[in-house]
């Protein structure tokens, strides 16, 4: 039956993706406690230690919150809780992203020394942004209740929508992460990718701004993912056309992730 | 029962430079309809190993001779499952433990005790059986109140001596070593070989790749010489003495 669809080379290629995949997702001691590690290790001697993402997000915020503001004419109160929710989810996914392009180089000595399922390190990798997500979602709590609208009821739909933005992320990272270490050319790419798409993101500025041409943000992928976090916090239930577009890449995302780790797991080693 | 069978087994090495590795190269031999393909995609290999055969039984203990490059550690490395045998097959059955790199996973900056969590479960352990053993590593350790300490403070000593009794703190079936380990000061390297005859003990199958033929004369059973990643020799030892002690 399924032989009609898919070829039997296919079927196993996947299933051995989707073997990696679980088998990752089993070994949680290891990308729980290690990705909690990193961030810990990273600030070992700081004083502030971790909160310095709160910090520094919280400088950003308020200086350039309070520029652009202007800038753009808006009410300081409402400017300011829009851009703190859209920068620290983009900071969310775009770190998560670059990270990801070094999550098989960076481990390079653990994978010379045994039998390794490549899944875990973006599994860890998440943990690493999760955790300095939930270190700016203080600037958007202090933001947002301070000078901004509150939460309302509906902010907690950004919740699921964090499950979801995290499910479509960790299915990008593994393809990431296997090209950049076959291309060693592809992280800067994706750097300079990725810095592009900021601008072309509704962050710092918002799609009716730009009047005819909003087609633009609305076939953003990535306005989709910021939206399903942010549009809940402001008060807004995210549109069914976000969740679709999101939906859509997770399916694809996941196919691609389970075909390259079933093509290229046993090769990823000889690229090192 | 732990048991290791290679069948004409070859391990080959691309070898890129930045023209295969980046993005450039490959999008240049599409867009040019291969044009270039014999610059860019001209793909130098090594063969590491070259249709090696052997079989490893259960209780056999294997030392792999050879000069450097003549493929002991990569031969180590396959049967611990780093690299998928590029031609032939390879089969290997039981737990493994590879006592190539002693230091994996640890981090100069953290705890004595976060050591032994990060070792052990760069090891393959899990949480519940690291906290089963912490305490017997760290006695065996004997670090004591350094353990609380940042391993970066350590003296090199001290700080194989920490990894030296995580690594061998839980049995496997077959166990890979590059080298014999020596450790740390006189009295502590007669206990830590005790230990290390004891661990190699509980395990089916040791392989361990060294320069020394008086040490694979001592404590194994069988030497295979490698040479240019084919097997020269093997041979058993007819009266290895077993006894360990180097």
């Amino acid at each position: 039956m399924t032989g009609f669809l898919m070829s039997e080379k296919l079927q196993n290629l996947l299933r051995w993706g989707f073997e990696d995949i679980t088998h990752s997702v089993r070994t949680r001691d290891m990308w729980l406690y290690l990705g909690r590690q990193d961030i810990k290790m990273k600030y070992r001697r700081s004083v502030l230690g971790p909160w310095w993402y709160t910090l520094s997000t919280g400088i950003l915020v308020l200086t350039l919150g309070l520029l652009w503001s202007q800038v753009f004419n808006q009410p300081i109160g409402y400017y300011m809780s829009y851009f703190a929710a859209g920068i620290v989810t983009w900071t969310f996914i775009s770190g998560f992203i670059t990270e990801s392009a070094t999550s098989i180089t960076q481990f390079e000595g653990f994978i010379k020394q045994q039998y390794t399922h490549f899944f875990q390190f973006v599994l860890r990798i998440y943990i690493r942004h999760l955790l300095i997500l939930a270190h700016n979602f203080l600037v958007v709590a202090i933001v947002f209740l301070f000078v901004g609208p509150g939460f309302s009821f509906e902010a907690l739909a950004a919740i699921p929508g964090l499950a979801i933005l995290s499910l479509l992320m960790l299915t990008i990272g593994t393809p990431v992460a296997i090209f950049c270490t076959r291309f060693r050319d592809m992280p800067q790419i994706i750097n300079n990718l990725l810095q592009v798409i900021f601008y072309l993101t509704p962050i710092i500025w918002e799609a009716k701004q730009i009047g005819r041409f909003q087609f633009v943000s609305d076939w953003n992928p990535f306005h989709a993912m910021v939206s399903i976090i942010r549009k809940p916090l402001l008060g807004e239930l995210p549109a069914a056309w976000d969740f679709l577009m999101i939906f859509i890449l997770i399916a694809i995302c996941t196919l691609a992730t389970a075909w390259l780790l079933g093509k290229y797991r046993r090769r990823i080693a000889y690229w090192l | 029962m732990a048991s290791i069978k290679a069948h004409n087994l070859s391990i080959q090495f691309p070898v890129y430079n930045a023209a295969h590795r980046s993005f450039r190269g490959n999008f240049i031999k599409v867009a040019t309809g291969g044009r270039f393909s014999s610059d860019l995609t001209n793909h130098v290999y090594i063969n590491a190993l070259d249709q090696i055969n052997l079989s490893i039984q259960n209780g056999e203990r294997v030392a792999l001779l050879g000069h450097n490059g003549s493929g002991k550690s990569t031969l180590l490395r396959a049967i611990a499952g780093v690299y998928y045998p590029t031609g032939g097959s390879l089969e290997v059955e039981g737990s493994i433990s590879t006592l190539i790199d002693l230091n994996q996973g640890m981090d100069a900056d953290a705890t004595g005790w976060d050591n032994i969590i990060l070792r052990g479960l760069a090891m393959g352990m899990s949480r519940d059986e690291i906290n089963d053993r912490k305490n017997e590593i760290a006695e065996f350790s004997e670090l004591g109140d350094f353990l609380a300490i940042p391993v970066r403070t350590y003296s090199s000593g001290m700080k194989l001596r920490l990894a030296f009794s995580v690594s061998t703190s839980s049995p496997r079936n077959i166990v890979l070593m590059d080298e014999w380990l020596s450790t740390g000061d006189a009295s502590f390297s007669e206990k830590a070989t005790l230990r290390l005859i004891d661990y190699l003990g509980k395990a089916s199958i040791l392989v361990i790749a060294t320069h020394s033929e008086k040490l694979a004369m001592r404590i194994c059973d069988r030497i295979v010489t490698l040479s240019h990643g084919k097997v020269e020799n093997d041979s058993p030892v007819n009266s290895p003495e077993k006894d360990f002690i180097i």
